[in-house]
């Protein structure tokens, strides 16, 4: 066969193998299944990361808080729960010891429940009854407050305040169980316990909501049908609204034979490798880093997993923005962080934030000026770089020099007071990129920090991050940066030296 | 596709949908051309998307994900029809005949109807998903060479019996 006639060929297969096959509906209806399963543990996930967050942002969870902080691992790290799919087989054999119809509940319901109060710590357990099948819960807001529309599933917020607003969680009996001895909150000024929709509910305020962005929450707790329903609201948004977006919920609880229980081996495998990953942190953060792990300035490090040799070339302090060589407004990522935050000069204004011990209490709270550190970075791609592009971004580590030569991340930690709106400093990343090649819309907002390089590429940039000014005059500090390009991993931490 | 990825292990239920939607259409085809039912294919695909969901967390480098998850899908398609082997009845495997084909998909199964089980697999993988043979050979546990004779001869039946005049 002549190369013409191979090449037909090719196109020909090629053309017809890639058309488009027509899907039944029981087919889509079998994916969409799927996808739901995926939605409702995407929802319980993301309600616990904002729990967690919560209570990161309450510093009451120092370690955890380091351990983000302290390597990159700690971020990308996830654990995807429970197994679906065991789930969707155990329910066929829930189903069979099932009565039919929705089950009533015997006398303790679908759980019981426990609240331990102590010191502004409120402690939420919950014990679950496995004779029951689970049943699906479903809300809806039967009141809104004026121009707040819903822009994601049980989410609601105004056009003027994008992402602050009211949501709607509701959790069945499954996702209980799930969070039955991990639902606690910090800083509570109040729980009144009340009745609305003839169900138990605790409307929990904290303390000093305001200052620290903390907002409210109303539980409402239904363990004869077997849910609970939590509504926070963002301290923009005033107790009474939430009460009445509480109180005219519409509820809908129906029977799903899908929704089964966790495996106790599940669940037991989740926890050790949750407390394995633990344990390798803590001894991680015990030992620190030795001075051959890191990178000298002005050598390369190779950073394998992206393909490239990242270089700090120079490092510069400066007052003023406007002092960076070539500074271009177009390098910075997002100039509602920074404008409020920018004199005239370019020097950066001072803003108010909390210091905080290694558990999580607070040493102090000050206003403090920045100044800003210029990296001058030169990348080597040698490699692909993935869809993305390669990574340019880095987070700087504060550390402390042991006599024995080796680096222990800072114990104490400084966060900006929440109601300051403060972000230029967001997990201690640069703000400043003079080379974004990712501009508009979506790019812009997930990609700014990637570049597309081939192999053999050489990019010479510049970083721009803001740092207390005191921080960068402790002499008993040295920052450090992981570039996100290392991809650190536990076992082999990678960081550069910027002195 | 990697912001993708990376949106969907932090449980981004929308990115992740977004990101299974983008290659249903190849994990189908690869479903089909394996499991010949369409409603077998739908449970190896529904079935994949929910492990990819589950194990995502441990997907280091989101530039194997492709790898990775026809992998999870060639599994669940071996798995779907060692059950069969062992529960479909006669009169269900009837079905699994062209005829039962609906008439949209026929082609795209008649195509891969002269080709024995594998050859079809390598087909959907090189033509459909764009592997190189080096990653086919990986994905399929065979030697590099093994893989392109086989394409070379899958394409030969092919063209004898539908482009004859190219032969």
């Amino acid at each position: 066969m002549g190369q013409e006639n191979k090449g037909k060929v090719e196109e020909k297969m090629r053309e017809r193998l890639k058309r488009p096959l027509v899907l039944s509906a029981e087919s889509e209806k079998r994916i969409q299944a799927a996808y739901k399963k995926v939605r409702e543990e995407c929802e319980v996930q993301n309600m616990a990361e904002k729990r967690k967050n919560m209570e990161r942002q309450d510093k009451s969870h120092k370690m955890a808080e380091r351990i983000d902080n302290g390597n990159q691992e700690g971020k990308v790290r996830l654990h995807r729960g429970h197994s679906l799919r065991r789930m969707a087989l155990v329910a066929v054999a829930a189903v069979m010891i099932m009565a039919t119809g929705l089950v009533a509940a015997a006398a303790m319901g679908y759980f019981s429940k426990t609240v331990k109060e102590d010191k502004g710590k409120a402690v939420y357990e919950f014990a679950v009854n496995y004779e029951l099948q689970p049943v699906e819960v479903k809300v809806k807001a039967g009141y809104l407050p004026a121009g707040m529309e819903e822009h994601d599933i049980g989410k609601y917020w105004t056009e003027e305040n994008p992402g602050h607003g009211i949501s709607v969680s509701p959790l069945n009996v499954v996702n209980i169980d799930q969070i039955k001895k991990n639902l606690s909150f910090d800083y509570v000024e109040n729980i009144e316990r009340t009745t609305i929709q003839g169900m138990e509910a605790h409307v929990i305020t904290f303390q000093d909501e305001e200052k620290y962005d903390r907002g409210k929450g109303i539980f409402l707790f239904n363990a004869e049908q077997g849910f609970v329903i939590w509504i926070h609201g963002d301290t923009i948004v005033p107790l009474e609204e939430v009460r009445k977006v509480a109180e005219n919920l519409e509820i809908t609880v129906t029977e799903n034979t899908d929704l089964s229980y966790d495996l106790p081996e599940d669940t037991q495998a989740k926890d050790a490798m949750e407390d394995a990953y633990q344990k390798k942190m803590e001894e991680l953060v015990a030992r620190g880093l030795k001075e051959e792990e890191l990178t000298p300035l002005g050598e390369e490090l190779d950073c394998e997993f992206s393909g490239c040799k990242i270089k700090v070339e120079d490092v510069q302090i400066l007052d003023s923005l406007y002092d960076i060589p070539g500074y271009t407004e177009a390098g910075v990522c997002e100039m509602e962080w920074l404008a409020p935050w920018l004199e005239t000069d370019g020097t950066h204004k001072p803003y108010l934030r909390t210091h905080y011990g290694k558990d999580g209490e607070i040493l102090g709270e000050e206003t403090v000026s920045c100044r800003f550190m210029a990296v001058k970075v030169v990348l080597n791609q040698y490699g692909e770089s993935g869809g993305s592009g390669t990574a340019v971004n880095g987070s700087l580590k504060r550390m402390s020099k042991s006599g024995d030569g080796t680096y222990h991340w800072k114990e104490d930690f400084y966060l900006a007071v929440p109601g300051e709106g403060y972000s230029l400093q967001m997990d201690n990343m640069a703000f400043y990129f003079d080379q974004p090649e990712n501009l508009e819309g979506d790019k812009r907002a997930h990609s700014f920090f990637f570049r597309n390089l081939k192999p053999g590429d050489m990019l010479t940039y510049t970083l721009v991050f803001a740092v207390d000014e005191d921080i960068l005059a402790d002499e008993s500090s040295e920052l450090l940066l992981e570039f996100d390009a290392t991809q650190n991993i536990m076992e082999n931490p990678m960081y550069s030296k910027l002195k | 596709m990697e912001e993708l990825i990376r949106r969907a292990q932090a449980y981004d239920g929308d990115a992740f949908v977004e990101l299974m939607e983008r290659h249903k259409q190849s994990m189908f085809k690869i479903a089909l051309s394996y499991l010949k039912r369409e409603e077998d294919a739908a449970d190896a695909v529904s079935e994949t998307i929910l492990d990819c969901f589950e194990h995502l967390g441990s997907l280091r480098e989101p530039r194997y994900f492709s790898t990775w998850m026809v992998r999870i899908l060639i599994n669940n398609c071996q798995g779907i029809w060692k059950r069969n082997q062992r529960t479909v009845s006669l009169e269900q495997m009837v079905d699994w005949k062209p005829a039962a084909r609906s008439e949209e998909n026929r082609e795209f199964l008649d195509y891969l109807e002269p080709l024995p089980e594998e050859e079809r697999l390598l087909m959907i993988l090189y033509y459909v998903w764009g592997f190189k043979t080096r990653e086919i050979a990986e994905i399929l546990g065979k030697k590099e060479g093994t893989v392109k004779s086989k394409l070379i001869r899958g394409r030969e039946k092919i063209k004898r019996m539908f482009f004859p005049e190219l032969a």
